[in-house]
């Protein structure tokens, strides 16, 4: 129903409602969790990045303009930061990078917080099978419903190559998983 | 469904849910950010927020709406697919509301926000306003209207005026009504059977989904004063207590409906904090004070129509400029800051009009309240010793807030 409601959030927000900040996480919460679950396959470190564009945002409210698609936005937090967390262990440790790119654990760990599905788990694992891009273009498709426009802008490529890249993904993603989500 | 389609919806379907401790970890974490201790309280209980069903007035009014359709003989507990509702509903379950409390998010080009609470006596009659602008061009501003006397805050220009102006009160108390959402609900109900109005509702059969009404408002009567195009309003009416929780505004725009903003309501009597309609206390002590109804400005209406006085106005002040007599323009000119008088001079000085070639009839502006008009005009100007001719464009004329019997001229009269 609420079509304006997004940027009605944002407006109570950047008003100190703190309560409209809390609706935006609850509403925003999951689908940026599965998303970033299926591009680090990594429960912990998909937290992590949730938590950290949670955070960004709430910490950087005032440069938010209520106009724009929210759900894209943080979608496209969560992109960009994985990507920064990536160039920083690319900088800084070569391990890093197959950390953050490690296979999910089978059992979740205590601290792990993100309650996960088998069938989550397998998606996320046969994701890594995937080369960056087309997990990118794959998991911004159909988590974050965003057009192969946005995509292209996102990834700096022509929207062909950004359709392409997610033809390619779904493909494999197929082959890989063979009926089994 | 072809494979692609077929994997895309698995994956869609897959789900995951944050845990609690990740929640009460995110919850700490904007508690920290903020740096606000209301914050955690806030997200940490969620469903201490007042609902609107735990009101005591809303218990009441609903118990009312019950007893009243008993003696009606309305049915509500009718069988499934019964068109249960109707618009008296909401207008009984709002009787008796005191504070009312909501926001306005307009989706115009400069986007805005407005906050906004009214109170109401015992009678039922509006006592206290308070609007709340925010992301506004021109800044934040606050305006206060209180037992007949305005007060009005701009935070980025550090000023705070105050005026009593009769019109101004009728547009508060009309401001009021049009947007306390019970009354909006009533008017459209008065509207509509007069034909300015149409309403279609939409009860859902799944009784937890929202009761939609849409009503479409005929072009000029969607505002008070001024003219307006087709507008239409979707009015959001909770199933169970019956008031409205969300209005979304539309206008007609070569054929197609334009979203404008949307209302939002989430508070039906609560207290309101002790001094939020004293603007005086409120506002730090560098905000200058400007008291409208001191000052001397403006020209007098006379018996003259708002056609006739706008025209005049405008002359008045052009044969001001022209003979460079520049009290007399500054004054009917107007201003709010008698330090300001010196800018508009330094203004005025560089204007070498030497004649009127025509002033035209004034026009309504669109979709404008404030009751002013524009007024074409045409002069001469002596620009490097040569004379040429000047359309100046975006001249008003219009009342002198705080004192309805004199006119005043606003533009910019810059080439």
């Amino acid at each position: 129903m609420k079509i304006l409601e997004d940027r009605l959030l944002i407006g109570r927000f950047k008003t100190g409602d703190t309560e409209a900040l809390r609706r935006i996480y609850e509403k925003y919460k999951n689908s940026l969790l599965k998303l970033a679950i299926v591009l680090v396959n990594d429960a912990n470190r998909a937290e992590d990045v949730v938590h950290d564009v949670f955070l960004s945002f709430a910490k950087s409210i005032e440069r938010i303009q209520p106009r724009g698609n929210l759900k894209n936005y943080l979608a496209t937090s969560v992109v960009n930061r994985i990507r920064s967390i990536r160039r920083d262990a690319a900088r800084h440790n070569t391990e890093q990078i197959r950390d953050i790119d490690c296979r999910l654990c089978d059992l979740p760990r205590p601290e792990q917080w993100a309650i996960l599905s088998e069938e989550l788990t397998l998606l996320s694992s046969a994701m890594r099978e995937l080369p960056e891009e087309q997990r990118e273009a794959v998991a911004l498709r159909i988590e974050g419903n965003m057009s192969f426009k946005k995509i292209a802008e996102i990834q700096n490529v022509p929207a062909n190559t950004a359709k392409g890249r997610f033809r390619y993904g779904i493909d494999k993603l197929r082959s890989t998983l063979n009926g089994k989500v | 469904m072809n494979p692609a389609e077929n994997i895309k919806n698995q994956i869609k379907n897959l789900r995951t849910q944050a845990s609690a401790e990740f929640d009460e970890k995110m919850y700490r974490k904007f508690q920290q950010a903020l740096g606000k201790e209301k914050a955690y309280t806030a997200f940490q209980n969620p469903n201490t927020l007042r609902l609107i069903m735990h009101s005591r007035i809303t218990k009441l009014a609903t118990a009312a709406v019950i007893a009243i359709a008993a003696v009606l003989g309305i049915t509500f507990l009718g069988p499934p697919g019964t068109a249960a509702y109707a618009l008296e509903q909401t207008i009984e379950a709002g009787q008796g509301v005191r504070y009312l409390h909501f926001y306005f998010s307009s989706l115009d080009s400069n986007t805005t926000f407005k906050e906004a609470w009214l109170e109401y006596d015992d009678n039922g009659q509006i006592k206290n306003t308070r609007v709340n602008w925010y992301n506004q061009p021109s800044g934040d501003m606050v305006a206060v209207w209180k037992e007949g006397r305005t007060q009005y805050w701009n935070k980025k220009e550090k000023t705070l005026r105050f005026f009593e102006d009769e019109i101004y009160t009728k547009k508060c108390v009309a401001f009021a009504k049009r947007y306390d959402p019970t009354r909006t609900v009533e008017n459209m109900y008065y509207l509509e059977r007069k034909g300015d109005v149409k309403i279609e509702i939409e009860e859902p059969a799944e009784k937890s989904k929202p009761i939609i009404l849409t009503c479409t408002w005929l072009p000029n009567t969607f505002i008070t004063e001024g003219t307006s195009p087709q507008m239409r309003e979707i009015v959001f009416v909770d199933p169970v207590t019956k008031l409205v929780t969300s209005i979304e505004v539309y206008k007609l725009e070569e054929g197609e409906y334009e979203a404008c903003g949307v209302w939002e309501y989430p508070d039906y009597d609560t207290l309101f904090e002790p001094g939020i309609f004293d603007l005086e206390e409120e506002a730090p002590a560098d905000v200058k004070r400007l008291d409208l109804m001191t000052l001397d400005i403006g020209l007098e209406r006379t018996d003259l129509t708002k056609e006739e006085i706008a025209v005049k106005a405008v002359r008045s002040f052009l044969e001001a400029l022209i003979a460079k007599d520049y009290d007399r323009a500054i004054k009917i000119y107007g201003y709010e800051d008698p330090d300001d008088k010196e800018g508009l001079l330094k203004r005025f000085e560089k204007l070498n009009i030497v004649r009127i070639i025509s002033i035209d009839e004034p026009i309504v502006p669109r979709l404008d309240a404030r009751g002013e008009l524009e007024v074409p005009c045409k002069v001469e100007l002596e620009e490097d010793g040569q004379i040429i001719e000047w359309q100046i464009d975006g001249v008003f004329a219009q009342r002198v807030i705080g004192h309805p019997n004199r006119w005043c001229v606003k533009g910019k009269f810059e080439k």
